[in-house]
């Protein structure tokens, strides 16, 4: 009773994909021709009973942290692995832009990587060569063509693994975080080129990426997976509001490296603050114990984004602050917290500059609250600089 | 993917596999002919030199004629055996029918036969051994060879993918198995159960096409299929169903 799902259709029912947790020989249950493949044991649930449907032609974004099931979301769906439970329909081609430049040879020439890759994705005679040309031309490496791309630079190699993928037939197409590369104006060319591939030709287009405003410019609905399973469906601005407001628990860890600098407890002044406004002071108090014998002692406070990204690193030492073995209550105040509103990484870290070990390493969280910047949806970048306009 | 274009994408696996193997080696595809050459001289000297093997006609003739067919054979399987570790960066992002990296595997070497085989008449002239040509059961050889070659290969290279051990073993397998298929000696100086080795009927059965020397009976040739043909099932069966779990594996 199964009609053709509609061209250019997805739809997840009950998706589920179970990985073994590693365990020694894990891999023969996979070897058998019998069974999941999967094995007795400890199993983890990479995506829990996940269903949603996408529309033809829409542009749909998947939304959610490192490890929250997105990429085997998107592997499924591309049919490259199959999932435990649960059923895919799709309507139509899926092309994957996973990783750039699958299958390049570094031996081949640009144009022999192109007309492979034409092959694999099942295409011949002059459907191949008019991929080929559109995908050298559009990289612009025609003086490249004939060069091993083992010689490319990275943003040459970037651009023809783009320029092929997204020339390919489809009626699905999956771009996974790929535009982190090459250049500005390349990427400009890329959401142009995906925008009238949408607009001209009715695919429909699945999103991963962790930039909000590449996410709010080119999608309008989406799926927030947590964990493994849906959490939300719907526009992706609520979605992304959900996200930022209901993060990932950044659980405080502690890391010991070495023994001789230990820290002890660490708080905010006044104590407890787990939020602040942007453009606020921040004080932070924490205790040192320094081993008798340690040359240079250093303290170091780094503030990373939700994604892990370093904002900004500060070292004792080299704001005049000497650190003798002993006991202290080292106090450093943040002079004006910029990262843009939402939650925060926090590092502190302990270690000897005469040594290459870090001693200590505390992780913790602080949220900044503020307006997050909406009008035009354009980047706003990683963080917020007090700017002055005006006519003169 | 429908089958012409499978089949395109096996041919054209193939050819970027060839170019692949000899691009920035000075020798090029000479090396094709290097491998059985030198196993044909270390025979002659080894069979003939040392332990005085005499089987009737000059021997170099004896033994370059089944070592080409041998080396069609165990070519193919190790080659076949790496292919699908080595595009596992492939098939862990695309969806293609992957068994195309294990097949051309085994159909490389058949390049390697080619050049061969314009190096037997030259060998022949020089030795002038009682040669011929029966070309129904040189390709009867070859085709069998090759369905072995490629169904074990398939098999193997699907295994490896989860048991990485058989990487290991292969090469000595090779080893191992050359010495008891009749390359160097005819087959009656095997004990009875090693004449069932398929590779023993397709190595005599091809030496014969071109040589004036006894070949197989009839009911070895039929075990010799039998066993092949259940092999190209079996290889690509059970690739087939463990195929999807590469993903999660490697």
């Amino acid at each position: 009773m199964s009609r053709e799902p509609a061209r250019g259709s997805v739809e997840f029912r009950g998706v589920t994909k179970e990985y073994r947790l590693g365990k020694p020989r894990a891999f023969l249950a996979a070897a058998l021709p019998w069974g999941d493949g999967v094995g007795r044991g400890d199993r983890l649930k990479a995506l829990d009973d996940v269903s949603f449907s996408i529309e033809p032609g829409e542009s749909f974004a998947l939304i959610g942290s490192n490890g929250a099931g997105k990429s085997t979301a998107l592997k499924c769906l591309a049919g490259v692995t199959q999932p435990t439970r649960g059923e895919i329909r799709r309507g139509g081609r899926v092309v994957a832009l996973i990783e750039l430049g699958i299958g390049f040879h570094p031996d081949l020439t640009g144009l022999e990587n192109a007309r492979f890759a034409a092959t694999i994705a099942g295409l011949r005679g002059a459907a191949a060569k008019r991929l080929v040309e559109q995908a050298v031309e559009f990289a612009e490496i025609e003086r490249f063509a004939e060069t091993p791309v083992k010689r490319y630079s990275s943003g040459m190699y970037a651009r023809l693994s783009f320029g092929i993928a997204a020339h390919l037939p489809a009626d699905i197409l999956i771009v996974d975080e790929i535009l982190a590369v090459g250049d500005l104006a390349f990427q400009r060319k890329c959401y142009g080129h995906l925008a009238s591939m949408r607009q001209d030709d009715g695919v429909t287009l699945l999103f991963v990426s962790h930039n909000d405003w590449v996410l709010k410019e080119t999608c309008e609905r989406g799926v927030l997976i947590s964990h493994g399973r849906v959490e939300a469906e719907g526009p992706v601005r609520s979605l992304l509001d959900t996200y930022h407001a209901a993060p990932e628990p950044l659980t405080p860890t502690e890391q010991t490296g070495g023994e001789r600098i230990k820290v002890g407890r660490i708080d905010t002044v006044p104590a407890g603050t787990r939020s602040i406004g942007l453009h606020e002071p921040l004080t932070l108090e924490c205790e040192v114990t320094i081993a008798p014998g340690t040359e240079h002692a250093v303290i170091g406070l780094a503030w990373a984004n939700k994604d892990r990204q370093l904002l900004w690193a500060s070292y004792s030492d080299e704001h005049g602050l000497e650190l003798a073995p002993g006991r202290h209550v080292v106090r450093v105040v943040v002079e004006d917290v910029n990262p843009l509103p939402g939650p925060n990484l926090l590092e502190v870290l302990a270690f000897d500059r005469a040594s290459p070990v870090i001693e200590q390493s505390r992780l913790f969280d602080i949220t900044v609250l503020g307006e997050r910047w909406e009008a035009g949806n354009w980047d706003h970048g990683l963080i917020d600089v007090p700017t002055q306009w005006s006519t003169g | 993917m429908n089958l012409a274009a499978t089949a395109h994408l096996l041919f054209e696996w193939t050819k970027r596999d060839f170019r692949i193997r000899y691009t920035q080696t000075l020798l090029g595809s000479m090396w094709a002919l290097i491998q059985p050459i030198a196993l044909t001289a270390a025979f002659v000297f080894l069979f003939r030199r040392v332990a005085g093997i005499d089987v009737g006609i000059p021997y170099a003739s004896f033994v370059f004629s089944g070592m080409l067919v041998w080396t069609l054979f165990s070519a193919g399987v190790s080659n076949a055996n790496s292919a699908m570790l080595g595009s596992m960066h492939v098939a862990a992002k695309a969806n293609y029918p992957r068994v195309v990296a294990p097949l051309s595997g085994a159909l490389l070497p058949l390049v390697d036969l080619a050049a061969g085989l314009v190096l037997l008449p030259i060998l022949f002239v020089v030795q002038d051994p009682p040669a011929r040509l029966l070309p129904l059961q040189f390709l009867a050889a070859a085709i069998g060879t090759l369905l072995l070659s490629s169904g074990l290969g398939t098999l193997l290279a699907a295994l490896t993918v989860f048991v990485r051990d058989i990487r290991n073993i292969v090469p000595l397998a090779m080893q191992l198995f050359l010495l008891v298929t009749p390359v160097g000696y005819a087959s009656p100086r095997l004990p009875d159960w090693l004449r069932h080795n398929p590779m023993a009927t397709f190595v005599e059965g091809f030496r014969s096409s071109v040589l004036d020397v006894p070949g197989p009976p009839l009911s070895r040739w039929l075990t010799a299929f039998a066993i092949s043909v259940l092999m190209f099932v079996l290889g690509l069966w059970y690739f087939h169903r463990v195929e999807r779990r590469f993903p999660d594996v490697a």
